[in-house]
């Protein structure tokens, strides 16, 4: 009987507040302001205008996203790696068909990513989602070979040390043109004819590491949750 | 058709997630409730200037046509890599319960909180009574 | 322009912490020498480079403005006050490099908070910290501190979603989410729709991490069960962050009676609780709830004697509830339970300066002349006209006096000195504000600050509040009611967000 009363007033609640919302906030806005739009992309040198806010006028917001990152990295390390390791758990079944296929795959995804952080200037892409593409790739790679021939590999190359400079090189980024005096959070390369590959200020750069940060943060995350996947 | 739009969509899936939160007792389905409340903001957010007929923020534009407003777009792509921190971490703690209490249930787990709470002295035990350096943790 | 140096500077550090091994008290010696630099310069009268800028150069409308005004002077100073206590109280301990890092990180995130006036950075940040200090509550990982920090992140996550969609609201109608633009678009249009709606789930959505009661109800659990020095910033920092959003939003939408209403739920819900509690962290997390009812009071009134009381208290709140909670750690470590009947009857084994810091942690918090409580509550008294808020306020007074006295007889004797205390520099640090605070915040703020606290008839009515309080306390324990504690697990929290939103909506509609 408690059970139903407090169904119905989770539901009630709910569609209460769902209901405000809904009836208060017109249905389609329009709207986007052109001449506003062709000034970021000559200021910035990037047509894709969504890296220009994000990359351009938001650099700070950009900047505590990426610590965000970095924290939840810190936290699913620390938390999750000072336990045994799961060498009692189950393995994980292996299928040759997943096997072959990841095979063919990893290498295609990982160029993807890479292709996506490249150019998230010019088309839909950006450091964001190349680095989840390239980590994925990561994830298709450790299925064709194997989690810890993967870890060795990877760990052999002073990858702890990059993820933490990495963040460090961007907020050197961010903070490196008060020495020029430009202000801060701005660029300091310069804007070529927007739509060319290197005429899009610091957006190029910053997609790269950003891309590379997240790469990097991602396997981190993979490998504790494959390595410590417990048991109930 | 005008009443099916984004944002109507995200405000009924936020009404589900909140729903189903409150409602049902695993914790691995109140995370992903969780996770379902989070994403409808996200939908909100990028469907607030947005029409069917306009065109991706992109240039150079097709002629003629208006381009959607860029702005909540970019303060989309914050929000996903928040959703996905928390996500993770929630998992992470959820992954460390289960392994002490052996049940999702998260009002078994309450109960059994609570019970350890109102022991005396209130030295619960920690995660791993295996591990040897959480005797000198920080306080 | 050097604005965003403040946080940056901190998340350097953390990170050049961990990328080198650095060693952990260096980092927390270097960014506390850079702190202090940048807050004098702040104080300074060559303040004038520290003015308003845009990051970036970019305009308003799409850019983000941070701006130093005098709220944000006042929680930097606060910031580096708690965070030179809470170093020398962890100075003889072996810390990690992965707390250091978060610890850097929730100072420069605190920062950039009271730095920032742009709705969608208030987001990011918030959300940073919250996943910092669900973190940090956890870190000695014991199941009691992993479920309250579960609870905290899946409502806080909540919470922030309805922020998210007050957030998309305001942006849809307004255009720009910068404080200036909203509070003109704002005045042009009072009676428009969106308004109430978009202050509702703005207002409901930064409740769940101010402390207000009916939306924190993770509050009591978390901040008793974290490490000492963690519930310390928590309490004394870390709940302001919301608070300080509060006040920017009140700068813009008319909150005036939603904020009154709040604080008269948060403050006395605290109270009750707090007096019906047996174990000392627990009660003083209650407190906090107690004490953030004062200021959301405050706030309600929006004259300048109560916005400058809103600042002084938030300063004197920090320094007393952090030297509370860094005693209730000593304790705790010298008699091994929390519990105020075992510390009472083990009073012999806690060190002597641990004690005398509770008491004048107590004698602050309740409000007693010449102490800092009672000097940042002055302005308050002064300034609440009408007889609801009199009343309200008087009542805050006698419950968070009523509860207090549970430990008068932890300050009986005997005075043997025990051992030694490792830690008492960082009483003496926390100490010295709440006894020097007339001095210190005529130095800081002008004189019209303490005026109100030289009242005379302000002065006995604290006094005569806390001896009432201190009978009631009598009265009360013949009584044994126990309010249910269970209000306090996940499901009631969830409950409480959704039906808070729904009833700041009707009253901001109907209001």
């Amino acid at each position: 009987m408690r059970r139903i009363v407090r169904t119905t007033l989770a539901v009630a609640l709910s569609l209460a507040a769902c209901g405000i919302v809904i009836f208060n906030h017109p249905i389609a806005e329009g709207g986007s302001r052109s001449n506003d739009t062709i000034q970021l992309a000559t200021e910035t040198g990037a047509t894709n205008l969504v890296s220009a806010i994000y990359l351009g006028a938001r650099l700070y917001d950009t900047l505590f996203e990426v610590l965000v990152f970095t924290v939840a990295v810190i936290g699913v390390r620390f938390y999750l790696l000072r336990r045994p390791s799961s060498a009692r758990a189950a393995p994980i079944p292996e299928s040759h068909v997943l096997q072959a296929s990841a095979q063919i795959l990893y290498p295609l995804t990982l160029i993807l990513g890479l292709y996506l952080a490249l150019f998230g200037h010019l088309s839909p892409g950006g450091g964001f989602s190349g680095g989840v593409v390239a980590a994925s790739g990561l994830l298709l790679c450790v299925m064709s070979i194997g989690v810890e021939t993967v870890y060795r590999r990877l760990s052999g190359a002073g990858i702890e040390r990059l993820e933490w400079a990495l963040p460090m090189v961007i907020v050197v980024v961010c903070v490196l043109p008060v020495l020029f005096g430009r202000p801060i959070l701005s660029s300091l390369l310069p804007v070529g004819r927007a739509g060319r590959f290197f005429g899009s200020s610091s957006i190029l750069l910053l997609n790269v590491l950003i891309g590379l940060k997240v790469l990097i943060g991602s396997w981190m995350v993979l490998y504790a949750f494959i390595r410590h996947r417990g048991e109930i | 058709m005008g009443w099916l739009s984004g944002t109507t969509v995200a405000m009924v899936l936020f009404a589900v997630g909140t729903t189903v939160l409150i409602v049902r007792k695993d914790l691995v389905i109140k995370l992903l409730a969780l996770g379902l409340v989070n994403s409808s903001g996200i939908l909100f957010l990028i469907s607030i200037r947005f029409q069917p007929q306009m065109e991706a923020p992109i240039l150079p534009a097709k002629v003629g046509s208006a381009i959607a407003d860029p702005f909540p777009q970019a303060l989309v792509l914050s929000a996903i890599v928040i959703n996905f921190a928390i996500l993770a971490l929630s998992l992470v703690f959820v992954m460390l319960l289960v392994e002490r209490y052996h049940s999702t249930d998260c009002e078994r787990i309450e109960h059994a909180v609570e019970t350890e709470k109102a022991m005396l002295g209130r030295r619960d035990r920690t995660v791993n009574p295996s591990e040897g350096d959480t005797r000198e943790e920080t306080r | 322009m050097i604005l965003p140096l403040f946080p940056l500077s901190h998340i350097f550090l953390g990170l050049a912490a961990i990328a080198w091994r650095a060693s952990a008290r260096a980092t927390l010696i270097i960014g506390l020498i850079v702190d202090i630099a940048l807050v004098a310069i702040a104080f300074s009268p060559a303040a004038h480079c520290l003015s308003s800028t845009v990051a970036g150069g970019w305009t308003d409308v799409i850019g983000i403005r941070l701006a130093l005004d005098s709220l944000a002077l006042d929680l930097l100073l606060l910031t580096v006050l708690l965070e030179l206590a809470v170093i020398i109280y962890l100075w003889r301990q072996r810390l990690r490099p992965s707390f250091v890092i978060l610890l850097q990180f929730l100072v420069g995130a605190v920062m950039a908070l009271v730095l920032s006036q742009d709705l969608f950075n208030v987001y990011v940040i918030l959300e940073l910290l919250t996943l910092v200090s669900f973190l940090l509550v956890a870190y000695d990982r014991r199941t009691i501190q992993i479920w309250a920090s579960l609870k905290y992140l899946i409502l806080a996550s909540v919470g922030m979603s309805i922020f998210l969609l007050g957030v998309a609201v305001t942006y849809a109608n307004v255009g720009s989410l910068g404080l200036a633009a909203i509070q003109q678009a704002v005045a042009a249009n009072p009676q428009a729709g969106w308004i109430p709606l978009a202050a509702a789930l703005l207002v409901a959505g930064v409740s769940v991490k101010a402390g207000i009661l009916t939306f924190s109800l993770w509050l009591p659990d978390a901040h008793s069960a974290a490490p000492a020095a963690i519930s310390a910033f928590l309490s004394g920092l870390v709940i302001k962050m919301g608070i300080v959003v509060l006040i920017r939003l009140a700068g813009v939408f008319p909150l005036a009676l939603v904020l009154q209403i709040l604080g008269a739920i948060t403050g006395i819900g605290g109270a009750i609780y707090a007096m019906s509690s047996t174990d000392l962290k627990r009660m003083l997390a209650f407190h906090t709830l107690s004490q953030i009812g004062y200021l959301l009071i405050g706030m309600g009134v929006a004259n300048e004697t109560a916005a400058r009381g809103v600042l002084a208290y938030a300063l004197a709140h920090g320094s007393f509830k952090a030297l509370l909670f860094l005693a209730a750690g000593a304790a705790y470590d010298a008699v091994g339970s929390t519990e105020i009947a075992e510390l009472i009857s083990s009073r012999h084994r806690i060190p002597l300066r641990t004690r005398a810091a509770l008491l004048l942690g107590t004698l602050a918090i309740v409000g007693l002349p010449p102490f800092d409580g009672y000097i940042a509550k002055a302005p308050l008294l002064d300034a609440a006209h009408g007889w609801t808020n009199q009343i309200l306020l008087l009542l805050l007074g006698i419950g968070t006096a009523a509860s207090f006295a549970k430990l008068l007889p932890l300050f009986k004797g005997p005075y043997r000195r025990v051992g030694n205390d490792p830690v008492w520099e960082s009483y003496v640090v926390l100490a010295l504000p709440i006894v020097l605070f007339l001095p210190i915040e005529r130095a800081l703020f002008g004189p019209a600050i303490i005026l109100p606290a030289m009242n005379w008839v302000i002065a006995l009515e604290s006094i005569a509040v806390v001896a009432t309080g201190w009978l009631m306390h009598r009265v009360y324990r013949r009584l044994s009611v126990r309010p249910s504690e269970s209000l306090f697990r996940l499901e009631p929290g969830m409950f409480a967000i959704l039906l808070g939103f729904v009833a700041i909506y009707l009253l901001l509609r109907l209001g």
